[in-house]
Order: C-alpha cells, then sequence, then structure tokens
C-alpha cells in the first residue's frame, strides 16, 4: 500500500484484488478440467475410436473453453466444451478405419473366476466391435448417434451442440442405430471374421 | 410367440452399456491445456493490436447519431463513439482505410442446384463511404444498380436499430471478447436464425464479408467466430478460386455455413451456404459444393470513384435518404 493514500481498511492494496480474480478463476476452471476430462474423454473416444487423438482432441476442447471461460462458467461449462468437442474436425477415422486397436491396459481377474488374459481378450475384442461398428457411420451420423445414445443426451440438446434440428436428430439417430444393428448382428453371427488377427492365430 | 426386435431406446441403451464397458480409460493430458491456450490468446492479441491503435467505447457506452441519409433518429441511425483519449490510428494499411470515398469489391456470385450446376456471375461493387453505392454485373455498365452509403449489418444497439456504415466499422472494439459481447448484447429474439451462437455468427460475418473493416477487426471477428462452440475450425480450406487459408464451417438451422479466411492478409476470401443434409457429403476441405451458394471475394481494395455516377432511377429509389 502506498504511503498517504486514501483507502478502505477493507480494500486490498491497488491491483492486488485483479490478480486475486484471476487466480481464482484459473483454480475455478483447473478444478472443472480434472472433473470434466473422463467425461469428455469417453465421449471423443466414442467420436474418433482412438485413445491418442482423443486425448489431443479433449486438449483441444478444454483450450477453447479456457479462452471462453468467462462467459462458458456462466452458462453449462461442461455443455460448452462438448459442444466444442462434438464439433472439432475429426477426419482420423479415414486412415485408421482398418488398423487393428491397440490391447487394453491390464485388468484384475473378474469375479467368475475368468483369468486376466480371457477378460482382456474379450474387452478387446467387444471395444473393437464397437469401434469398428461406429467407424461405418458417416460422420454426421457418429455424432449423433454417440451423443444421443452412447452419451446419452435429449434429443433436444444434441440438436443445440450440433446446430440441427430435432427432427433431424430422430431421423438421423434412427439411420444409425439401424446400421450399427446390421453390422453388429453380422459380427455376432460371425465372430471369427470380425476378431482381430492377433486372436485369430492364437485360437 | 415372436419376440419383439429392441427398440432403438433398447438397443441405444445396449450400446451404452457396451461402451461403458469397454471404453478405456483415457488419462487427458491436461497440464499443457491452459498453457497452449494462454499462448493463443497471447498469439490473436499481437495481432489485433488491442488497446493499441482503436478508438475505446466510452464507459457510457455507444452515443448514435441521425446521419442525413438515414430515414430518421427513431427507427435507424449509425453509429457513432465519442472520441478516446488513447491513441489515433495511423495512416498504415494495418490501420485500415479510413478515409477513402469507396470501397471496390469484385466478387463471384455462384449459384449451385443439386444437380451440381452453377450459375456464375461477377459484380464489381463501389460501396460509398458517404456517397451512394454502384454495382455492375459482368461488366455490364448499361444496367448497373445502385443504393445508398455502403453497410455492413444491422442489429440492435442500447434498442435502437443501428446501421453498421463504413465509420462504424472503424469504432468496433478489436478485442474478440469485447466485440463478442458487443454482437451478443445485440442478439434479438425477432431477428436472425437459430440460436444466440447462430446470430452472433451472422452478425459478426455481415461485418467483413466485402467490407473496408480495418484489419485488426477482421481478425477479431475471425476469432468470435472460431471462438463459438458450435463452429468446427479448419486449418487449411481453399476456396473456389483455388486460393487457401483457414476455414471454418457451422450449421444452424438446416444451412452448413462454411468460410474461407486469409490470415496473413487478414480478409475474408469466400462465404458459402448450403442446406445441411448436402454439406454431409460434401469434401469442407477442398470446397467442392453440391449445391448452395457462395461469394468469393477476388479483390477488394480502396477506391476513388465509381465507372458511372449512381443515380436515383438506377436504384429506384426517390430519395438516397430513404434508399
Amino acid at each position: 500500500m502506498i504511503a498517504g493514500e486514501a483507502a478502505d481498511d477493507d480494500a486490498p492494496p491497488d491491483g492486488f484484488e485483479l490478480v486475486r480474480v484471476a487466480t481464482s478463476l484459473d483454480r475455478e476452471f483447473t478444478d472443472f478440467m480434472q472433473a470434466a476430462a473422463p467425461q469428455l474423454a469417453r465421449t471423443a473416444w466414442l467420436l474418433c475410436g482412438d485413445e491418442h487423438l482423443a486425448d489431443e482432441l479433449v486438449q483441444q476442447a478444454l483450450a477453447r473453453t479456457y479462452l471462453h471461460w468467462s462467459r462458458a462458467r456462466d452458462r453449462d461449462p461442461l455443455a460448452y466444451a462438448r459442444r466444442v468437442l462434438a464439433n472439432l474436425r475429426i477426419d482420423m477415422w479415414r486412415k485408421r478405419r482398418r488398423e487393428v486397436l491397440t490391447a487394453p491396459a491390464d485388468l484384475p481377474e473378474g469375479p467368475d473366476g475368468a483369468s486376466a488374459a480371457e477378460q482382456h481378450a474379450d474387452q478387446h475384442a467387444d471395444r473393437d466391435r464397437l469401434v469398428r461398428a461406429l467407424a461405418t457411420l458417416s460422420p454426421r451420423q457418429r455424432r449423433i448417434v454417440v451423443l444421443r445414445h452412447l452419451v446419452g443426451l435429449s434429443e433436444r440438446e444434441v440438436a443445440a451442440d450440433l446446430g440441427v434440428s430435432v427432427g433431424t436428430v430422430k431421423s438421423t439417430a434412427s439411420r444409425g442405430l439401424a446400421q450399427l444393428r446390421s453390422v453388429l448382428g453380422a459380427a455376432a453371427a460371425d465372430p471369427e471374421t470380425d476378431a482381430p488377427a492377433s486372436e485369430r492365430s492364437a485360437r | 410367440m415372436t419376440a419383439q426386435p429392441p427398440t432403438d431406446e433398447d438397443f441405444g441403451r445396449e450400446l451404452r452399456a457396451l461402451a461403458d464397458a469397454v471404453a478405456p480409460r483415457i488419462d487427458v493430458h491436461r497440464a499443457g491445456v491452459v498453457p497452449a491456450a494462454r499462448r493463443r490468446r497471447a498469439r490473436r492479441r499481437a495481432v489485433t493490436g488491442v488497446g493499441a491503435l482503436t478508438a475505446v467505447v466510452v464507459a457510457t457506452g455507444w452515443t448514435v447519431q441521425a446521419q442525413p441519409w438515414a430515414p430518421g433518429p427513431a427507427q435507424t441511425a449509425v453509429l457513432q463513439v465519442a472520441s478516446s483519449p488513447t491513441a489515433e490510428p495511423t495512416a498504415t494499411a494495418e490501420a485500415g482505410w479510413p478515409d477513402a470515398p469507396y470501397w471496390y469489391v469484385r466478387e463471384e456470385l455462384a449459384l449451385t442446384d443439386a444437380a451440381g450446376e452453377e450459375e456464375v456471375t461477377t459484380r464489381e461493387s463501389w460501396y460509398g463511404h458517404t456517397g451512394p453505392s454502384l454495382w455492375l454485373e459482368d461488366g455490364d455498365t448499361s444496367t448497373p444498380g445502385a443504393s445508398g452509403p455502403g453497410g455492413w449489418g444491422r442489429f440492435d444497439i442500447d434498442g435502437v436499430d443501428t446501421l453498421i456504415g463504413w465509420d462504424a466499422l472503424y469504432t468496433l472494439p478489436t478485442d474478440p471478447d469485447r466485440l463478442e459481447q458487443i454482437l451478443r448484447d445485440a442478439v434479438a429474439a425477432d431477428r436472425g436464425q437459430g440460436t444466440p451462437d447462430d446470430k452472433v455468427a451472422d452478425m459478426a460475418l455481415d461485418l467483413i464479408a466485402g467490407s473496408p473493416a480495418p484489419p485488426a477487426l477482421r481478425d477479431a471477428v475471425w476469432s468470435v467466430i472460431t471462438g463459438l462452440p458450435g463452429t468446427t475450425v479448419l486449418d487449411e480450406a481453399t476456396d473456389a478460386a483455388g486460393r487457401t487459408g483457414v476455414g471454418a464451417t457451422w450449421t444452424a438451422e438446416g444451412t452448413t455455413y462454411r468460410l474461407v479466411y486469409d490470415a496473413d492478409a487478414q480478409r475474408l476470401l469466400e462465404r458459402a451456404d448450403l442446406p445441411a443434409d448436402a454439406a454431409a457429403t460434401q469434401d469442407t476441405g477442398s470446397g467442392e459444393l453440391t449445391a448452395g451458394f457462395r461469394r468469393t471475394y477476388l479483390e477488394q481494395r480502396p477506391a476513388d470513384a465509381p465507372p458511372v455516377e449512381p443515380t436515383l432511377e438506377m436504384a429506384g429509389c426517390a430519395r438516397w435518404e430513404t434508399c
């Protein structure tokens, strides 16, 4: 405090309050990031099918949310970040559609006594099947199906996120689910042809 | 008894349960998020020169004065801002063209039908700073069009329907956050289409589409548009003239908007509107359209005078004040 400066006894020195507000907003955003990242990462993975790309997409979405934090925090910041994420350009599907996914992290033995290796194989196969099925959808179908059914948003929320009508959400989601039913149904009928090469060779 | 096939809702729940079971745990690298965002903000501010050269809105808000050619102060007005104690813009390209008499734009207007057939018109416009404007299509001087002085958008400011004329472009803030707030405050329920974000994007776009807006305002507008959560940002996009820039797309009320912006020259190269269903099959990178309308801005610069003097007869108006 500058000597001789008239000030309220409760008022902080000049400039101190501004710094304190900025730090609290950053702290607030950091807390938001920690809480929101897992959910955003799951959504991102469902949209792109790749863990590393999902990480990058979430970072991008969070960075854009930070740049507009003063407005995002006044509304629903998770919805804001999710909307940014849903509209990011995700073009890796064309490159990665036919790639075999990497194996999941190690898991403990399940309650039914299944070995960790067996659980790995089952989960790997299911994950691969889901990702390959989602890859057969058009980008817009995938965004709508993921947000509506795999994330669990309402039709109105999906329409707002993607800038389309509720009618478009209904019809596109229905066509997307029909496609997934067809693909997943075919995969269930002939699991050998859909399993990763590493598993086929082990059987 | 034949089992009923699962409904979409039932199947959706099954998928969600499957996703819950198999989704990998992804540890997002959060440590770099805030530093990266700050670097982007610092780069943006370095380009726009926030607080350096642009007139600042006084704390009391915007003042509005009627201009001679406006219909009347009760209906419309031209935006004016009280002079700022900060530095006046210098007469450099970075400061724009605050004093030029006309703004010349040469553009391609292309209407594309669903079959992919394109009807292209080349339009040359001379937008008047204070005088009337003129345009020619396909170089035909025998059928010119005319209108009042140039305007790039109109929206409510403090409840007043305000035409954004040439001078007003030089009084708008070039800080993206402040600019967006002004646009957001001007969002009206009965004007424009879509969500408030869509309306903000539309108003922002009007400010720089073929306009003499200063480069700093153009960059600020681009930041506003690309900062909206519903906007998809393209690192590279090509316009119909083969020029490459950065791109942005968003969908509102069944229409997908696509922009190409030259970040180096700080100007909008192209804007295109197309039905959202058609957009789903379009390559947003190359710019090949299946249907819609586009305006490709081939040339934009200050000019002295149009080749033909605009007349009220050309404009079909009785007075320039109401044209």
